[in-house]
């Protein structure tokens, strides 16, 4: 124990597990703990976990000063349908917009698609008579008698939340504000949410859907955030309780009750920080983050230090991989791609006779076959056993045996009708996981505007550091990087989180004839009730900046770009925003249109405070030199000569900043990193493991010999 | 030879390209019908124009008529005398997609100086000119400019004579042209795209590729057909556009691995109104209806449609001649895939469904107090048909891959206001598993400002509800109501309407989706719940032969069944104005 008392807390609470980090702000040292979650009563894993770790560290909870949470209780209250009977008061003439949605067939071949039940049943969905018209001016006044009835009548059906979306409210919030205030007046217990608070954007589906989504999570939310809030005093925790939003800022309890939605995605959120983090700290500071676990992989961008923030996200989809099946929440949010590529994605034969990878998955539960819970259908994670990648002795630190004639049997099943052996099965299937991965991740970039050629890719979860290095050649990439600790990368991305709340508006107008002064006292309002937010984190007033941005179009278009704004507005500035957003639509879709007049749709400003800096080397301890870090050899399947040879195995633990050539296999706890011939692997100042990927031409997945050379030969970059 | 693993990669790959094809139009357009509705679609094909991947969002019927249109191209401009940096441009109804808004846009792809494949979409332009009132048009002169097969660049440069006479031809020349940048822009990534991917893979040619999944796709249909029964199922559905009953008879003729659609019978071509299919158009439609049910799960390509054949009489309403009006062809090629459903319902019962209610669109045109022109579509779905195993989702955008357009951005982009948006309870068809509900859209002119807006109604389905599938029953027809100056006549055709003042009105409905099986057999907590809801009131009890007793809804005796409503059809309301509301109401009671 230091004499300094100061401890920074992190608690990741995921689908399986829960993650700890404790951070000794004094030394750097830090403590990494991983238990089960309990879904049940989600806090109780995070004050178990807190005890635990307390105890290993030797200190009491009341020398924690900062607790910083991220959780997925959001996420999984909209996907098992756990919220508040809520219901929905909309513009009479509107009550099945959310049910309506886009009205759109995300699948053009499949008649039967389902979508998603819309969240309040249509008995509580309800219109009333009011209008505001797209200038804001009321046509039609608010029936108020009629709104204490509605509501008496919801109340007494047993309604715990409302949702209000008025049409155009983005634009006059009047009405809504008036049925809030009735409402907190008439029924102080119900939970409200209206629309030009929680989403104050133009399109009314999106609008009413994010609105109603933070209607229905927000009693659940603050039930969660009492107990947990009194919990913690009661074990004598006394510092600070921030929680991450999906933005990738830390707010205070306070503001995720107002804004629960925001909570959603917050530890993915939280392990792009950390890939922003890493960076930073070594110099790097335009990335990809690539977290692969046992279900999904979900890839980043990172620029400048910091990962990209985008303003809408769907969830809860009935086709977890099909955009459209699920519901859209308009809420700024780290900006993602989730692929249906993890190490329990399963493999199968399709009707084309092809191969096929994902998107479903073993889960934990049965899990991959080599898990020897009771699982028949091959994995990734089977591939892995059966090319000789993972130890089967060795999985989990030895923890968790692996069941190596399971994963052989279950991979040789797979490619019987393709007539592959198991062999060429099991490449095949890490191939294409890898492929999947590597197109998603190109889509993505490209989609942004980047070249992935020109980034790093930064690898972590479960299996990210196993597919790092192959996914990285695969993008044209020249540098793979696996940070220490990459089993835990959320919970670290929690403590260098900056505190901040992005905020959104409409407020629609050409480029040439806006008022300036409106726009200016709108980005004031914000930057101040921001200000009040991140004040309420405890940090200091001197370290509180705000960045501006638009969202911008040629005029007529449908939709934007985002175009940074200087700090102070007026119409002296309107050449240079037009100049950045033409140079920016340019480099997003080949030219910029002369001619045409530029529009602003909405206006966003994020207020936030930089977060920590905290050293990654805390936990090192042991480093020798490669020979001592060398545990023994393996044989494993090598693509190039399509077959296995002896590579050494190396303890993470132990390595030196002497380089590693590759093919080499680098295992720790959580993870196995691997290397491939013509990879150069180094450790850095801050223990990253820094693979250089081969510039070697290698030739694709053949796996048979009678390929045509002409037609099918990859050449890696 | 391909194994199993490469090409899988490889063909994904190809399916991305033509994906990122489609973000850049979407992000892109100027019209809502492309920016919000997306009525377009991406493809990639090979040098001889047969499709190797389409975007997985694209507009079917582009998907499929496209490489026709390519073809066609081809005759004027031949593949060997093409140039790096050609964009060809057509939109000529009977090589293309049917009517002259639909412009195909294609860019050949070189590489060493070799073409190697195409990349090209069609996207249903905002305007083209021609007139209104598409209801009394009687020939496709009338109905805008035709693009012959023409070059809108050469060797990389804009062909400045072609855009002058687009511009000056069509409404608000900027979003038309705005849209056609978009096309071209987004044909010009699918070239990087593929050249790199070519490079990559160290490809001198698609050929072999394109092979390969056209044959697996191919080979994949022909399994799916053999495995229904030869012989031939018919089929008819009747239906009723431009103030006639039409008879729409078809036949499905399974042979072995081979599947023909036949026409026969199909009505003489109508002389004017827009309402003709060309033959390129009514085959799209037939083959997208047949891949639905045979091979939804199969990314599509040109394999997939070589085992099917399309035939239609030269000179009907299904292969209509030149110049014949083609403009809202939507009228009479939406039943094609209805009629085919129906003609397999016996033998694939688990794979069709039952009609859906066709969507309704409403363009508002005219200069708002500024002077400034405007010309923007709202758009919305009916209730889609029951299956053998599911309800029909109701407000569904069908056969169109479309998605609604925004009432807020509607409202932001015409001085229109949008009164009404919501589903019409017992809208939908009854059934073991009912239809969706269909949708009321009211539309009122915002300001009394005296100018006025001309107001393009589509309806579909007037008057021509369609029976369900294996003992389901149909839903209302679509439906609209007009209080304004009413300029076209005709009933169940395009009608044109000017909105002078804040009380002239548009009712569009939306019908809802026909059941399936039959309506007693539904489970009474399923109709209790669609009562609780409100997706059927008390009235509606009867068509699932249920009726309330002591507050609970209960089987009624047999007898009770009610029969078939009778259509309605609604006329045009005249200049005479009264509160939307109770035309609104009224219009519900009439049916």
């Amino acid at each position: 124990m230091t004499k300094n008392m100061s401890y920074r807390l992190a608690v990741d609470i995921g689908g399986t597990f829960t993650d700890l980090v404790l951070l000794d702000e004094a030394s750097g040292a830090l403590h990494g703990h991983k238990i089960l979650t309990t879904p049940h009563a989600p806090e109780e894993a995070a004050l178990r976990g807190l005890r635990e770790l307390c105890a290993r560290a030797r200190i009491t909870p009341a020398q924690i000063t900062i607790l910083i949470h991220a959780t997925t209780l959001v996420t999984n209250a909209l996907i098992e349908r756990k919220g508040a009977a809520t219901a929905l008061l909309t513009t009479a003439g509107f009550r099945d917009t959310l049910e309506m949605g886009k009205e759109q067939r995300y699948d053009i071949y499949d008649l039967f698609l389902k979508y998603p039940d819309p969240l309040v049943p249509r008995r509580w969905r309800v219109g009333v008579r009011e209008r505001i018209t797209r200038d804001g001016e009321v046509r039609v006044p608010l029936d108020v008698p009629a709104v204490r009835r509605t509501v008496g009548n919801l109340v007494r059906q047993g309604v715990e939340a409302v949702a209000v979306c008025f049409l155009h409210a983005y634009r006059n919030p009047a009405h809504e504000q008036l049925v809030k205030t009735l409402l907190e007046r008439e029924f102080p217990d119900l939970s409200v949410s209206v629309s030009s608070e929680i989403s104050p954007e133009i399109r009314e589906f999106e609008r009413t859907s994010t609105t109603v989504c933070n209607a229905y999570v927000q009693p659940l939310v603050d039930h969660y955030l009492r107990g947990m809030e009194t919990a913690l005093a009661a074990d004598g925790f006394r510092g600070r309780f921030l929680l991450m939003l999906s933005s990738g800022t830390l707010a205070a309890p306070d503001v995720a009750r107002r804004f629960p939605v925001r909570l959603l995605e917050s530890g993915p959120a939280a392990g792009a920080l950390l890939a922003g983090h890493i960076g930073s700290l070594i110099g790097q500071p335009d990335l990809v983050g690539f977290d692969m676990g046992g279900t999904t992989a979900k890839i980043c961008l990172v620029r400048d230090g910091r990962p990209k923030v985008t303003p809408t996200i769907e969830v809860a989809r009935v086709h977890r991989f099909k955009p459209g099946s699920g519901l859209p929440v308009k809420t700024p949010v780290v900006d993602m791609i989730e692929i249906g590529a993890g190490g329990g994605s399963l493999a199968g034969v399709d009707s084309m006779g092809l191969l096929r990878v994902g998107p479903q998955s073993a889960g934990a539960d049965p899990g991959p076959a080599c898990y020897g819970l009771g699982g028949t259908a091959a994995t990734v994670t089977d591939a892995c056993v059966v090319l000789g990648y993972y130890d089967p002795a060795a999985f989990l630190g030895g923890a968790m045996p692996l069941d190596a004639g399971a994963a052989r049997e279950a991979v040789s099943r797979v490619g019987v009708p393709l007539g592959l052996n198991t062999v060429e099965t099991a490449w095949g299937i890490f191939a294409i996981v890898c492929e999947s991965m590597a197109q998603a991740a190109r889509l993505y970039l490209i989609e942004r505007g980047q070249d992935p050629r020109r980034f790093a890719l930064v690898g972590f979860g479960g299996a990210g550091p196993a597919a790092a290095a192959r996914v990285a050649r695969l993008l044209g990439m020249r540098q793979a990087i696996i940070p220490p600790a990459s089993g835990l990368a959320s919970a670290l991305g929690l403590l260098v989180a900056p505190a901040g709340f992005d905020f959104g508006h409409s407020l629609t107008g050409e480029l040439q004839s806006l008022n300036w002064d409106e726009v200016e006292r709108l980005f004031v309002q914000m930057e101040d009730r921001g200000r009040e937010m991140v004040l309420a984190t405890g940090m200091p007033a001197s370290s509180v900046r705000a960045e501006r941005r638009a969202e911008m179009r040629y005029t007529g278009q449908f939709h934007d770009i985002e175009v940074p704004l200087p700090d102070r507005l007026h119409p002296g500035v309107v050449p240079a925003i037009r100049e950045r957003f033409d140079a920016e639509y340019a480099r997003l879709f080949g030219l910029a249109l002369d001619g045409y007049p530029v529009q602003v749709l909405n206006w966003r400003v994020l207020v936030s405070a930089p977060g920590a800096k905290v050293d990654l080397r805390g936990s090192s301890d042991g480093a020798t030199s490669p020979e001592q870090a060398l545990k023994r050899r393996r044989s494993t399947y090598l693509p190039d000569g399509r077959s296995f040879v002896d590579v050494p195995v190396y303890a993470r633990a132990h390595l030196t900043e002497r380089s590693i050539d590759g093919p080499a296999v680098i295992e720790e706890a959580e993870a196995t990193t691997l290397l491939w011939p013509g990879d150069r692997l180094t450790v850095d100042g801050q223990r990253n493991l820094v693979i250089e990927i081969g510039q070697s031409t290698q030739p694709t997945q053949t796996t048979q010999p009678t390929q045509s050379q002409t037609t099918a030969k990859r050449i890696s970059r | 030879m391909f194994d199993p693993v490469s090409l899988e990669i490889m063909w994904s790959r190809l399916i991305n390209i033509t994906e990122e094809c489609w973000v850049t139009i979407w992000r892109t357009a100027f019209s809502t019908i492309i920016g919000e509705a997306q009525d377009f679609g991406c493809e990639l094909l090979d040098a001889r124009a047969n499709s190797i991947a389409h975007s997985p969002r694209s507009m079917p019927v582009f998907n499929l008529t496209l490489p026709q249109a390519i073809k066609a191209l081809f005759e004027s401009f031949p593949p060997n005398e093409l140039e790096d940096g050609d964009v060809l441009i057509t939109n000529d109804p009977w090589v293309c997609a049917g009517h002259l808004f639909d412009l195909a846009v294609v860019t050949p792809v070189f590489r060493s100086g070799q073409m190697v494949g195409l990349v090209g979409s069609i996207g249903h332009c905002s305007d083209i000119g021609g007139t209104k009132d598409s209801g009394h048009a009687r020939e496709v002169y009338e109905e805008g400019l035709q693009i012959p097969p023409l070059k809108l660049y050469r060797a990389g440069r804009l062909n400045d004579d072609v855009a002058a006479m687009i511009r000056r031809n069509v409404r608000r020349p900027e979003m038309v042209f705005g849209d056609i940048q978009a096309q071209v822009g987004s044909n010009r990534i699918g070239a990087q795209r593929l050249l790199e991917f070519m490079e990559e893979y160290g490809l001198e040619t698609l050929e072999p590729l394109a092979h390969e999944v056209q044959h697996r796709a191919e080979t994949a249909m022909r399994e799916a057909i053999a495995a229904v029964p030869d012989g031939t199922y018919a089929s008819e559905v009747e239906f009723e556009v431009a103030g006639q009953r039409l008879r729409l008879p078809c036949k499905v003729i399974v042979a072995g691995d081979e599947l023909t659609v036949d026409w026969e019978g199909a009505p003489p071509e109508l002389p004017f109104g827009g309402v003709n299919c060309t033959g390129t158009y009514a085959a799209a439609h037939t083959t997208y209806a047949l891949k639905s049910i045979l091979t939804p799960e199969i990314p599509s390509n040109a394999g997939c449609f070589r085992p099917l054949h399309v035939r239609a009489p030269e000179g009907s309403v299904l292969n209509c001649r030149y110049p014949a009006s083609v403009n809202q062809r939507t009228m009479v090629g939406w039943f094609c895939g209805p009629a085919v459903f129906r003609a397999l319902a016996p033998v694939l019962a688990d794979h069709v469904q039952a009609f859906t209610g066709l969507p309704a669109l409403c363009a508002g045109y005219g200069r708002d107090a500024h002077g400034r022109t405007f010309n923007d579509h709202i758009m919305f779905g009916g209730g889609q048909g029951g299956g053998r195993n599911t309800d029909g989702n109701s407000a569904v955008l069908y056969p169109t891959s479309a998605a609604n357009v925004p009432v807020e951005m509607f409202e932001q982009r015409t001085p229109l206001m949008v009164e009404r948006k919501e589903l019409i309870p017992d809208s939908a068809g009854a059934g073991r598993h009912r239809g969706g509900l269909g949708q009321q859209v009211v539309i009122r002119k915002l300001y009394d400002d005296g100018l006025p807006v001309q107001a393009q109604v589509l309806p579909h389905g007037i008057g021509s509800p369609l029976e369900g599938l294996l003992g389901g029953r149909s839903a209302g027809p679509g439906r609209y109501k007009i209080a304004g100056k009413v300029i076209t006549k005709a009933a169940g055709l395009t009608q044109l309407a000017e909105l002078r003042k804040s009380s002239d009105v548009v009712i569009l409905e939306a019908a809802g989706g026909s059941g399936f099986g039959a309506p007693r057999e539904r489970p009474l907590e399923l109709v209790q719940r669609d009562l609780t809801e409100g997706y059927i009131t008390p009235r509606g009890l009867a068509a699932y032969g249920a009726r309330m007793r002591n507050g609970k809804v209960v089987r009624s005796p047999m007898k009770r069944l009610a029969k078939t409503k009778r259509v309605v059809i609604a006329r045009p309301a005249g200049p005479k104005q009264s509160p939307v509301t109770e035309i609104a109401t009224r219009l519900r009671r009439s049916r």
